[in-house]
């Protein structure tokens, strides 16, 4: 006889069944599309031939700007590249808890809020329960390292006549001087508009540990525009020397690159296991494994592989100031070990509260990470959930950078939907 | 702040009256929470006034306070929430009538005596078994599982309800949650039609409620839990007090003395006049059982 309590058991795992098996095929379509496409990662490598910016010659002067040119794009692309393909993602909704008042004489639920937005919370779901979501992000980059993306200047040099300890691979260095200190800028403008589609998973192995996958598609588009400008040296005593017209030899000032990509980004395995409960705080050690299967020449996935230990603290403040308002500040600290880039391993915290009702819970949230490098990140996030109906709970969030480090958005706003069984 | 008036060192909130049927009427509640609060509105629904209030925010702290005012203003009755308000009114109000309300168990917490009367929270075992004999017509045998230092009392309660409803109870005696499945099996040999749970925190635990909650499951045997938040998540049914008929209620005592009717002495505690009916009638279905719709439509709440 199948029993109720398995049957919903079977029921629910079916059917994730199911939906992964589903997602496997769109994703396979996905990445095909994406495989079709030029790889985004070399739209802007590739401006104006690829090959650097050649210009026109007045004289025998051959226009030695060609190798400097590809760098600095070079250099700007893979600057930029880092950075593409690293998302936040949502905390899954609390789960039925309860505990026994002695005043009411009765048992009363203790799922006094919805949650956090990105951080975790110590409690988890529960043996045998799940956790389904799914969230949909949107954002456009607008800044990198504090400089507007749609107006990013970068300077090539001239090669000089006589460099000292030539390398071929490496930065042009040498004394420049006469038509050698002309100079190059090269405007760039860049939109990137990003959607993430994450569903999520999350199953309680026993009454203390969870384990959770995050399986994001990602679909982003690019367009770069370019164009560059000749600064002639006020030291320069044969300003005629370097020409930008096309029909003097020289690539057009002005380029344009575009595509776009869909496919499959980094996979996020998760688990959290609950080792302390009291009255007063709930403690937890969890672990995030983000894998480097999404495609990096596609700004899909980050390229990296990641091991994130942390630990999380929660308190449950109920009946805040004699309101049926619950307030759970929480804390998230560890550390992300960047397996395939040591340098890019990072210290990163989530501090915040979560503070409602288990209908509505406002959150907010401050991110932050330290990597190797010296680099700080701040963000802060805030966002509601809503439990509509039953268990079924809609949320909305926006993340909004504090600092300038790195590839940032204005605004990444998440809408979500999630359901536990 | 507009007919409030706040003390800094405590942040008591005191309401000030409006309305003659509340004048005199001190409202000393335990703690601000949804369940007080429903109590509260009903109170005041019933008397049609705003009657003083004092929060004691949980704590005994605010005990200091509470004599003051009450020595200053000297209220005629007071309306305690709550187990704490109640005891605090009985040992530092003995000149003034106290009704209590929001209480479990209140002769086991000492809230007898002569100026002290008021409504329970516990819902006599006699009318849980009435009601769940309606629900399921076929109940001859109802087990249950309690610890008996914690639940004894209501499991002795049990014994003279299920003798007078022409009912069987088979009760088993854990003394920890461990103890549980041992129990379960002992009732399911007993050949039981039903699970009543008891507000009885050695027995139900979140892991031994998804222990009972499966098992009940399999066998298909109804599930009749403590509170509501149970059926919820799967069990069939459950009773709880109306907390907004119990304030009601409460005025009515407020009513009965100031008429003369009674004195505090003969109202002692009175047990909740309405109780609502909860029903998952997904877990009905699975079950197979088949709840009659005007029982359906008499639900509080249906999931």
């Amino acid at each position: 006889m199948r029993t109720r309590a398995s049957f919903r058991i079977h029921s629910f795992a079916s059917r994730t069944k199911n939906l992964l098996l589903s997602l496997a095929v769109l994703l396979f379509f996905f990445r095909e599309a994406s495989e079709a496409a030029v790889p985004l990662s070399e739209l802007i490598s590739g401006l104006y031939g690829g090959n650097g910016i050649t210009l026109g010659a007045a004289t025998r002067h051959d226009a030695h700007f060609t190798r400097e040119s590809g760098d600095a794009l070079n250099q700007l692309n893979d600057r930029l590249g880092t950075d593409f393909g690293v998302f936040p993602f949502n905390s899954s909704a609390g789960n039925f808890s309860f505990a026994f008042d002695a005043d009411l004489g009765t048992f009363v639920s203790t799922t006094d809020t919805l949650g956090p937005i990105f951080a975790e919370r110590a409690p988890t779901v529960g043996r045998g329960k799940w956790n389904v979501s799914f969230y949909a992000t949107f954002f456009d980059y607008d800044e990198f390292n504090g400089q507007n993306l749609h107006d990013l200047h970068v300077e090539a040099l001239h090669q000089p006549d006589e460099p000292p300890q030539f390398d071929p691979d490496g930065p042009i260095r040498g004394k420049r001087s006469g038509f050698e200190l002309d100079t190059l800028d090269i405007n760039v403008d860049i939109d990137a508009s990003v959607r993430i589609f994450s569903p999520a998973v999350t199953f309680g192995l026993t009454d203390k540990l969870d384990v959770s996958v995050f399986f994001p598609i990602v679909d982003v588009d690019m367009d770069v525009r370019s164009y560059y400008r000749l600064n002639i040296s006020p030291l320069n005593p044969t300003p005629d020397i370097h020409l930008t017209n096309v029909v003097d030899g020289a690539e057009a000032p002005a380029d344009r690159a575009s595509g776009s990509a869909t496919g499959i980004g980094d996979i996020v395995l998760g688990a959290k296991y609950q080792f302390y409960k009291s009255g007063t705080l709930d403690l937890a050690g969890a672990f995030l494994a983000q894998l480097a299967n999404g495609d990096k020449d596609n700004f899909l996935g980050s390229g990296d592989n990641t091991l994130r230990p942390f630990l999380v603290a929660s308190r449950t403040f109920r009946a805040l100031g004699g309101s049926p308002l619950n307030l759970t500040p929480h804390v998230n600290m560890g550390y992300e070990f960047n397996v395939d880039n040591f340098d890019r391993s990072a210290f990163e915290y989530i501090v915040g509260f979560d503070a409602g009702t288990r209908r509505v819970t406002l959150a907010s949230e401050l991110l932050g990470s330290h990597n190797q490098e010296g680099e700080d990140r701040f963000d802060a996030a805030v966002g509601v959930k809503w439990n509509v109906y039953k268990r079924l709970v809609l949320l909305g969030n926006v993340i909004f950078p504090l600092n300038d480090t790195g590839l940032r958005s204005d605004l990444i706003t998440t809408l979500g939907v999630g359901m536990s069984f | 702040m507009s007919g409030f008036k706040t003390s800094g060192v405590f942040g008591l909130v005191l309401l000030i009256s409006i309305g003659a049927q509340a004048d005199g009427i001190l409202v000393l509640k335990s703690q601000n929470s949804e369940p007080y609060t429903q109590a509260l509105n009903g109170f005041r629904e019933a008397c049609g006034g705003q009657p003083t209030e004092i929060d004691l925010a949980g704590s005994k702290s605010r005990k200091d306070y509470f004599v003051k005012h009450i020595s200053a203003n000297k209220p005629r009755l007071i309306v305690a929430l709550g187990p704490l308000a109640a005891k605090m009114a009985q040992e530092e109000a003995k000149d003034i009538p106290v009704i209590f309300l929001m209480v479990s168990n209140p002769v086991r917490r000492g809230l007898k005596g002569d100026n002290i009367a008021g409504v329970s929270l516990d819902i006599p075992v006699s009318v849980q078994f009435t009601n769940y004999k309606v629900l399921l017509p076929k109940l001859r045998t109802i087990g249950v599982i309690y610890d008996p230092t914690k639940t004894a009392t209501i499991i002795e309660e049990a014994q003279v309800a299920a003798k007078n409803l022409e009912l069987e109870l088979a009760a088993i005696a854990v003394d920890s949650p461990r103890e549980v499945p041992r129990a379960l099996t002992g009732l399911l040999n007993k050949g039981i039609d039903a699970l009543w749970m008891v507000p009885d925190e050695t027995v139900v635990t979140p892991e031994s409620f998804k222990f009972l909650l499966g098992e009940t499951s399999k066998r298909l045997l109804p599930f009749l839990a403590a509170s509501d938040i149970f059926v919820e998540v799967g069990a069939l049914a459950a009773l709880t007090p109306d907390y907004k008929d119990a304030g009601r209620q409460g005025y009515d005592l407020v009513k009965a003395i100031d008429r003369g009717e009674q004195n505090l002495a003969d109202l002692g505690t009175r047990p909740p006049a309405k109780v609502n009916l909860v029903l998952n009638m997904k877990t009905a279905s699975k079950i197979g059982l088949r709840v009659p719709e005007e029982l359906v439509e008499s639900a509080s709440k249906v999931y």
